[in-house]
């Protein structure tokens, strides 16, 4: 969007050709009137007509210039309504489709187009509830039958004593352990379903929560053999903590398992001389084209095997959870293999940093 | 302990019931929350493990009737839901816990006895009386440091005797604490078990039979 606004063509206001319209209309009237004065003096002497050209073109000018004045306002007031329409639909996104422009005054042509924009924004909040109403209903319905059968193969391994053979526990074991992974991929489509709605908002450091996480991962990345080195500056953001642990735990799960043995990650977070705060989360691993950089952030896209592990959701989760952030999340080649994962979360603005409100 | 699955997924219902008892819990199951509501005006439950979404009367309903009801009893409630505002949701209605299905069984078991535990606020984590340490947790239960060997159902008695703390529990209390809704109130179950329970205690017999009443503990023994 804001590409096609950088390349659009510069013009005039629609309120200044208006009012330029206007004006030539009214200098126009004025010259038919001193055609029509002149047709009319020819049998008058010089003097009088001089005097007369001179009052009726002061006249064109005054009005023209009065017309000017007059159209410029009239249709600067006419078109207020469109700025502040502009406005509001600039402002909306998935978080606030609640927005109803309610535009008062004459039932004309932008009236009319302010209650469409009122529909439109009905309809999407009304589509964007129902879609995340299915996600919740699905995960729902998917939750109840895993939590029979983890409960189930839990409860018999319980029960099967020593008499049991032991080929038989063990299948138990792998059945609890697919159980397991297929737990964790509900999860994460209920995380991807609801990453578009956060539900706490308030101040937090990244490199806080990217010195847990790391910790966290640490014994993972020790069991491969991965060399793991942090530099974690200050980096103020702005917005669910439990979203953006989450974002951090997915870029450094992705770092961990998409690897060489032995290879190395690199995670930095800091502040942009702009105020910006910034993660950027770099891994080896194999040597992967652009083409197929784009498609890391699709769902269930997997760039190796299936059996390297991960539900192929990780890089979307972070991808809609930089975009319900506004934060701008990159992928690229890190130099000479695997990838550099670059997060720019906006600049905290220090008017705005009230306590945590719920948005739900 | 005497707990009630509140869950309409029978085979869960069913699997949590198995479980529980294998952990000496009397254990029943409701299929329905207007069921559940019936059974919790009969029996002396000590807790309900409550699914959230129950059909005909729901779950966060069973919850408002319940809460400050004097002797009501503890709500764990299990939920398939995991954002925080049903978090909340479920334990301002009044549930005393809450677990996000799918959960770890073994989970459910700690949590059970620690709200049981909480119920009675004096009660340790370990029940000591006189010589008998009885570890509710480990299932364990020992004798001047020896280890007793016992049925869960020896165990659920001396456990339901023991958290008394000397105070006399009558048969019917033993029945409806100890067994589930399939015992039969005319056996005699219940002495047959208190008989077995001391034959496997040793001598010198630590529980007393009160005449006409019931059965405690013997205090004040080293």
């Amino acid at each position: 969007m804001a590409e096609s606004q950088r390349t659009r063509r510069a013009g005039l206001s629609i309120r200044n050709r208006l009012a330029l319209t206007y004006t030539a209309l009214l200098v126009c009237t004025g010259l038919a009137m001193i055609a029509a004065v002149n047709v009319t003096v020819q049998v008058m002497n010089g003097a009088l007509i001089d005097l007369l050209y001179q009052v009726a073109i002061g006249t064109v000018l005054v009005i023209a210039a009065l017309g000017a004045l007059a159209s410029w306002l009239v249709a600067g007031r006419m078109l207020r309504p469109l700025r502040r329409l502009n406005q509001v639909v600039r402002q909306v996104d998935e978080t606030s489709l609640d927005t109803r422009l309610r535009l008062s005054g004459p039932d004309d042509e932008i009236r009319s187009l302010a209650d469409t924009f009122d529909m439109l924004f009905a309809q999407l909040e009304s589509a964007f509830r129902s879609r995340s109403l299915f996600a919740a209903n699905a995960s729902h319905e998917l939750r109840t039958p895993l939590a029979t059968m983890k409960t189930i193969l839990q409860v018999a391994l319980r029960e099967s004593g020593d008499a049991t053979p032991p080929h038989t526990r063990e299948t138990f074991q792998r059945l609890l352990a697919t159980v397991e992974s297929m737990t964790e991929t509900t999860t994460a489509l209920l995380d991807l379903a609801h990453g578009g709605r956060p539900e706490v908002v308030e101040e937090t450091d990244l490199a806080g929560i990217v010195a847990e996480e790391a910790s966290a991962v640490s014994d993972q990345a020790e069991a491969r053999g991965l060399t793991v080195t942090r530099a974690l500056e200050p980096a103020s953001v702005r917005g669910d903590p439990r979203l953006i642990r989450d974002l951090v735990v997915n870029l450094l799960r992705n770092a961990v398992t998409h690897n060489h043995d032995h290879g190395v990650i690199d995670i930095a977070t800091g502040t942009l001389p702009d105020g910006r705060a910034q993660l950027v989360v770099q891994n080896s691993g194999d040597i992967l084209p652009a083409e197929r950089i784009a498609l890391l952030t699709e769902p269930f896209y997997r760039a190796r095997l299936r059996t390297s592990g991960g539900h192929g959701l990780g890089l979307t989760i972070v991808s809609a959870i930089a975009d319900t952030h506004h934060a701008e999340f990159t992928l690229a080649a890190r130099l000479p293999d695997g990838l550099t994962a670059t997060t720019v979360f906006p600049r905290v603005s220090s008017d705005r940093s009230a306590p945590g409100r719920l948005v739900v | 302990m005497r707990v009630l699955i509140a869950e309409d997924e029978v085979f869960l219902a069913d699997a949590i019931q198995r479980g529980l008892r294998l952990e000496a819990f009397a254990a029943d199951v409701a299929a329905d929350g207007a069921e559940a509501l019936e059974k919790i005006a009969v029996n002396d439950y000590d807790a309900i493990v409550l699914d959230r979404d129950l059909p005909l009367v729901h779950g966060d309903e069973i919850c408002r009737r319940l809460a400050g009801q004097p002797g009501a009893p503890l709500i764990l409630m299990l939920t398939a839901a995991s954002t925080l505002a049903d978090r909340v949701g479920g334990l301002e209605l009044g549930a005393d816990d809450y677990l996000v299905k799918p959960f770890e069984f073994e989970e459910l078991v700690a949590r059970l006895r620690a709200l049981h535990r909480r119920n009675a606020p004096a009660l340790p984590p370990i029940l000591e009386q006189g010589d008998i340490r009885l570890d509710p947790f480990r299932r364990e239960v020992y004798r001047s440091g020896r280890f007793v060997r016992l049925s869960r159902k020896e165990f659920s008695v001396l456990a339901v005797l023991m958290e008394a703390a000397g105070g006399v529990i009558s048969a019917e209390r033993l029945l409806e604490k100890a067994w589930d809704e399939n015992a039969d109130p005319f056996t005699n179950a219940v002495r047959m078990t208190v008989s077995s329970l001391r034959k496997r205690l040793g001598a010198p017999d630590p529980i007393e039979t009160v005449a006409g009443v019931g059965y405690r503990m013997r205090a004040g023994r080293g």
